[in-house]
Parts: structure tokens; C-alpha cells; sequence
């Protein structure tokens, strides 16, 4: 596995056009993850169409960079400005923030860079591991098992998700709703095409994601004030050695927490910051100092964050089943070239799966070296107009959605996903959930339907076959943890690991 | 619940609603063609409206534990207007053209947001008609051009 890497890293290392479209991406990614508002899937969302001229590997590795750039990139306007870029970094505002008015800015974005550096490499050498073992599995599933999968992924989902989980079902099966609609594929039957011929071939992905995720967030954007950073003169104190040191066990837990959330579906990245700060306050020698501008309180996250990026691509690459929404856009990538990520793309292309593997290794030399370019200029910005940033991702989508397929309608699906996004948002429902269950959906209904019919209708090999059963225990231990956390939390509120006010 | 229901939050829980009733029906007509093909289509449609439902009782308990952020001023109508003139464009853009539209709704968007500085606005519309331009001629994807 490791000598497949080295030889893709190689070959990519020479490939001049696929380093600098990483490059790109990357900076791209830091740039968009950074505008308040626009979070990691809005910024890839909003890329999507630019990939249709690139090759798969292009494509799908420009993305690739683009995420791992856009996660470092929600945490800066988290500590320069007190908002945050995405709604994982809101828990970087605590420390950040604090930072930043101690005149300490400089210091926490190099921080921040360095354990984004050392939770992505986490991420990748996690998803290098394990990316084999799961594939060997996955090429042994077959319906029973995929609708096991798909059970437990909506549970999950549902488990992890920030926030209401009632919301986060309803979100669910709004996504697994609009999957239905089209050509039944077993069938041929239409479901849900209302008579229309732009519907026959199900409500297109790509023009729903960046509804959802890129025109929600303008409209919201347009509404806001400008932003206006601190305004205390930064010392030129920067990120050394003994603060590396001071702070590896904070990184070590935040990349822990990234890997372990990482995979499960359910877009867990808010849920994985929280829950990284929480342990490396609880195990810290100076849990006091969180929330007034501990380095340590902010590194936990950000590394959370990173490894995120390469285990959520794990259960993507090994399984065709996105964790996070972002993961869900990068899927949209591959349709965009005709691949079906999955077991078999492991064995049919495995140089395209290492080559991004690869890939995402030079996007995270990109992101550091990109965040050593701009932290000196970030420091200097003052405010920031929301309007602007809004009118451009607003424009930038009707263009995007306009070239998926040329026809007016993706422009209108688009916008109309937007508005009930924006409204959606506003309530509090998060949207990964609905990207979750549209790509969940087929993969949940068509296996669901041919076990059925193999079983004559009954559902009782779901538990015979061992990896459809240890699926649904999950299932169920999940169901069982959750409502055991409710029952504890009815019970005593105010211990829970998220409350601020110690 | 506590704070009653805002309007958003109406909005929202009645589409899911409307969208899970709406699916059901035809998810049920589809059932009595063949049950396999109107199952996943009903159920989820069922489990949509209970949970739209339910979701107005929803309290958001780690959402209400946050820390504050900064909480900037914002334009309550900049957004149903901007939603308006999102309509508009979309029954314009075939007979006004690509171009000629981006650039009314550009400008209109930045009145909504009360952005008025000429330069910002000419600057914003400089680039983004730029890189429509330059979409078209990397990808060779025509944008409506419109009859006028």
C-alpha cells in the first residue's frame, strides 16, 4: 500500500499541471472555507462546475485540495474577526478570539496551521490503513449488506448530527425524498417526474448542492453588516517549537476525535471540534485558561478538523458512502467524470485512488505553506463587506449551475433549493443530512428492493448474514447511546462537555 | 419553542410538510402500482411529515450552549428581496440575456444589502462578468445570450 502511494506521489509530484491545480485549490479552498458564511461544501459546491474541463484525477483532486484547504480556512475569521467561517470553527472563537485581543493573532493562525499539518497527515496515514481492509469487505457486500449500511449511515447521521436530531431526520429524509424522484432504475417506472422530461433523470445533485449550500449562504451573506476585526496592534510573536511541544497532546486528541467522527456519516465536523476541545480542556493541565486564550483549546479543533478530511474519505472511497458533506460534493466530482466511487473503483482504478491519496499529501504541504504567505496578510485586514462576497457566490452559482447541463431549469432547481435552504438554515435544520440521504437514497432503496425480492419478501436474512447483522447492532448501539446521552442530559444539564460558563 | 415560532422556522416546518404530503400521495399512488417501487417513496414521505412536525418541539440544545459570537447588525427585507429579484432574473435571463440580467440583479443585490459606493459596484461587476466571460471560453458553454 505504501509503495503504491510512493509511486503515485511521484507521478503527481511530476505532473506540473495537476501541482499547481492542487495548489490552487488549496489556496482556493482557504480563501472560501475563510469567508464568513461560506463553509468547506459551499466553497467546494460553488468549484464544482470549474472541474468539468479537468480530467477525473484533476477534478477530484482539485477538490480534494480545495476541502483541506477550506477546513484551515474557516478558523481564521474564527480568530481574527470573531465570526465564524464555517460552523465547526465556531468553537475556535472561544480561544481564538482571545488570542487575537491579546495582540497574539500571529501565533494562533501558525498554530492553527501546524495542527492542521499534523491532523491531516493523521487523516491520511488513517485513511492509507484502513482503506484497504474496508474495500476487501465492500467488495463482498451485495444488497443485504448495502441496505445495512445505508440503515446504519441514516442512524448515524442522525446520532451525530449538531443540534436538534428530530431536525436532522426530517433534513434525512427530505434528501432521501428528492432521491426518488426519476426513472425508477429496476423499474423504469417514473416516480416523482410530475410529467416533466427534466426530471426523468432524477433531480440532478449538483444544481441541489449548490442551492443548498452556495445560494442559501449568499442570501444570508446579504444581509449582514460589514465584519470589522479587532483593532489591537498584533505582536510579532509567532508559533515556536516549545509551544508545539506545549501543546502536541491537545493535537493528538483533536486528530483522535477527527478520525473516529470522520468516518461515521452524518457531516459530524461541528460535533468532532466541540468534542475535541471538551477532551483537551478535560485533560488539561491548565483547564482554566480555556476560553480566555489557550493555544491549546484552539489546536484541538483545527487538527479534529483536518483528520476529518482524510478518514471522511475513507468510507467514500472504500464504500461510495460520503460522511460529510463535503464529501458529498467531492462525489458529485466523480459523477461529473462517470466514475462510481466504491470497492470496485479500488480494483479497477487504483492509480486514480492512490494518485488522490497522493494528492491530498501535496495539498497539505499547499495549506502550509499557503497559510505561511497569508497569514502576515490576513493580519492586516480590517473588515470585511459581507454584500460583496454574497452578490459573488450568488452570481458564481448561477453561472456553475447554468453549465452542468445548459438548460435554464438547473438554474431554477437551484435557486429554488436556495430559498428553502436559506429558510432552513435560519430554522436551524442543518443541510449535510439532506445531501446525505439523496446520495444514501438509491443505495438504500434498490438494495432494500432486491433483497426483498430475493428473500421473497422476507426480512429475516437481514440478521442471518453476519455483516448485514454487526451493521444493524450498530445501528441499534447507536440508537441505545443516544438515548441514554438524552436521558443523562434531562438529567443534568449542565454537565455536559459543551457548557462554557465553568 | 420557548421564544414562539419564528417565521423561518413556519416556513420551513410547513414546506417539509407540504413536500412530505405532497410525497406521500403520489408515493401512495405509485404503492397500489407496485408496492415495491411506492415503498421508500411513502415511507420516507410519512417519516418527513412526522418529523417536520415533530421539529416544532425540537429545542436545539447544543446550538442554545454556544458561546456568542459577535452578532452584527443586519437588513431584515435584503434577503426577500434578493430572493425576488432571484425570480425575476430566472424569467428574464432567456429573453434579456446572460450578461445584460447578471448585471441588473448585481446591482439591484447591492441596493437590497445597502451597498452604495459606485466604485465597489462597478469593481464587483467588472470581475464577475469576467470570469463569466472566461467560463465560456474554458469550458465553451454558451450562457443564455437572450433576443433583445
Amino acid at each position: 500500500m505504501l509503495t503504491d502511494l510512493v509511486h503515485a506521489l511521484l507521478d503527481v509530484v511530476i505532473n506540473f499541471k495537476l501541482i499547481v491545480l492542487v495548489a490552487a485549490g488549496a489556496g482556493l479552498g482557504i480563501l472560501g472555507g475563510a469567508m464568513p458564511g461560506l463553509s468547506a461544501p459551499g466553497a467546494l459546491a460553488i468549484s464544482l462546475p470549474f472541474t468539468y474541463s479537468m480530467s477525473a484525477l484533476e477534478g477530484v483532486s482539485f477538490l480534494a485540495a480545495m476541502y483541506t484547504g477550506a477546513q484551515y480556512g474557516g478558523s481564521i475569521t474564527a480568530t481574527l474577526l470573531n465570526t465564524p467561517g464555517a460552523p465547526e470553527s465556531a468553537v475556535m472563537t472561544l480561544d481564538g478570539f482571545e488570542l487575537t485581543r491579546r495582540g497574539l493573532a500571529r501565533k494562533a493562525l501558525q498554530g492553527a496551521i501546524w495542527a492542521g499539518f499534523v491532523g491531516g497527515f493523521f487523516g491520511i496515514a488513517f485513511l492509507l490503513v484502513i482503506l484497504g481492509t474496508v474495500a476487501d469487505e465492500a467488495a463482498r457486500f451485495g444488497p443485504l449488506q448495502y441496505t445495512s449500511l445505508a440503515v446504519f449511515g441514516f442512524v448515524a447521521m442522525s446520532s451525530i448530527a449538531m443540534g436538534s436530531r428530530v431536525k436532522a431526520l426530517a433534513a434525512a429524509m427530505l434528501g432521501l425524498l428528492f432521491s426518488m424522484a426519476g426513472l425508477d432504475p429496476i423499474t423504469a417506472t417514473p416516480r416523482y417526474t410530475f410529467g416533466s422530461a427534466d426530471l426523468y433523470g432524477g433531480l440532478p445533485l449538483v444544481p441541489v448542492l449548490i442551492g443548498l449550500f452556495a445560494v442559501s449562504e449568499g442570501l444570508i451573506l446579504v444581509e449582514r453588516g460589514l465584519l470589522v476585526s479587532a483593532s489591537e496592534t498584533q505582536k510579532r510573536v509567532g508559533f515556536g517549537w516549545s509551544d508545539f511541544v506545549a501543546c502536541w497532546r491537545a493535537m493528538g486528541i483533536g486528530s483522535a476525535v477527527g478520525l473516529v467522527i470522520g468516518v461515521l456519516p452524518g457531516g459530524g465536523a461541528s460535533i468532532a471540534s466541540w468534542l475535541a476541545y471538551s477532551l483537551a480542556r478535560m485533560t488539561s493541565k491548565h483547564p482554566s485558561q480555556f476560553g480566555k486564550g489557550a493555544l491549546d483549546g484552539l489546536l484541538s479543533p483545527e487538527a479534529a478538523d483536518k483528520a476529518m478530511v482524510g478518514a471522511s474519505l475513507v468510507p467514500l472511497l472504500a464504500l461510495g458512502v460520503p460522511s460529510t458533506a463535503s464529501a458529498g460534493v467531492i462525489i458529485g466530482g466523480f459523477e461529473l467524470h462517470n466514475i462510481v466511487p466504491g470497492p470496485d473503483l479500488l480494483k479497477s482504478q487504483p492509480g486514480l485512488v492512490f494518485a488522490i491519496i497522493a494528492a491530498l499529501v501535496v495539498a497539505n504541504f499547499a495549506v502550509f505553506a499557503w497559510g505561511q504567505v497569508l497569514v502576515p496578510l490576513l493580519l492586516r485586514v480590517r473588515a470585511i463587506q459581507p454584500a460583496v462576497l454574497g452578490v459573488s457566490v450568488l452570481v458564481l452559482s448561477l453561472i456553475g449551475t447554468y453549465a452542468f447541463n445548459g438548460v435554464v431549469f438547473s438554474m431554477t432547481l437551484s435557486v429554488a433549493t436556495g430559498i428553502f435552504g436559506y429558510f432552513l438554515r435560519k430554522a436551524e435544520f442543518p443541510l449535510a443530512p439532506i445531501i446525505l440521504g439523496m446520495l444514501l437514497g438509491p443505495i438504500f432503496d434498490q438494495n432494500l428492493r432486491r433483497a426483498l425480492i430475493t428473500s421473497n419478501g422476507s426480512l429475516l436474512p437481514f440478521v442471518q448474514d453476519p455483516i448485514s447483522l454487526v451493521l444493524l447492532a450498530l445501528a441499534g448501539c447507536f440508537l441505545l447511546a443516544i438515548t441514554f446521552v438524552s436521558i443523562a442530559r434531562r438529567g443534568k444539564a449542565s454537565t455536559v462537555g459543551m457548557t462554557f460558563d465553568e | 419553542m420557548t421564544k414562539g415560532l419564528s417565521l423561518p422556522a413556519a416556513i420551513s416546518v410547513a414546506g417539509l410538510i407540504a413536500i412530505g404530503l405532497i410525497g406521500a400521495y403520489f408515493g401512495y399512488v405509485m404503492l397500489r402500482e407496485d408496492v415495491l417501487v411506492g415503498l421508500v417513496p411513502v415511507v420516507s414521505s410519512v417519516l418527513l411529515v412526522i418529523f417536520g412536525t415533530l421539529s416544532l418541539f425540537a429545542k436545539d440544545a447544543q446550538v442554545a450552549e454556544m458561546p456568542e459570537v459577535s452578532e452584527e447588525p443586519f437588513r431584515r427585507w435584503a434577503a426577500p428581496a434578493v430572493m425576488a429579484f432571484l425570480v425575476i432574473y430566472l424569467l428574464a435571463v432567456d429573453f434579456v440575456g446572460f450578461d445584460l440580467d447578471t448585471a441588473a440583479l448585481i446591482i439591484l443585490i447591492f441596493l437590497a444589502s445597502g451597498v452604495r459606493r459606485p466604485l465597489t459596484i462597478a469593481l464587483t461587476l467588472a470581475v464577475l462578468l469576467a470570469v463569466a466571460f472566461l467560463f465560456q471560453s474554458i469550458l465553451g458553454i454558451e450562457l443564455p445570450r437572450g433576443v433583445l
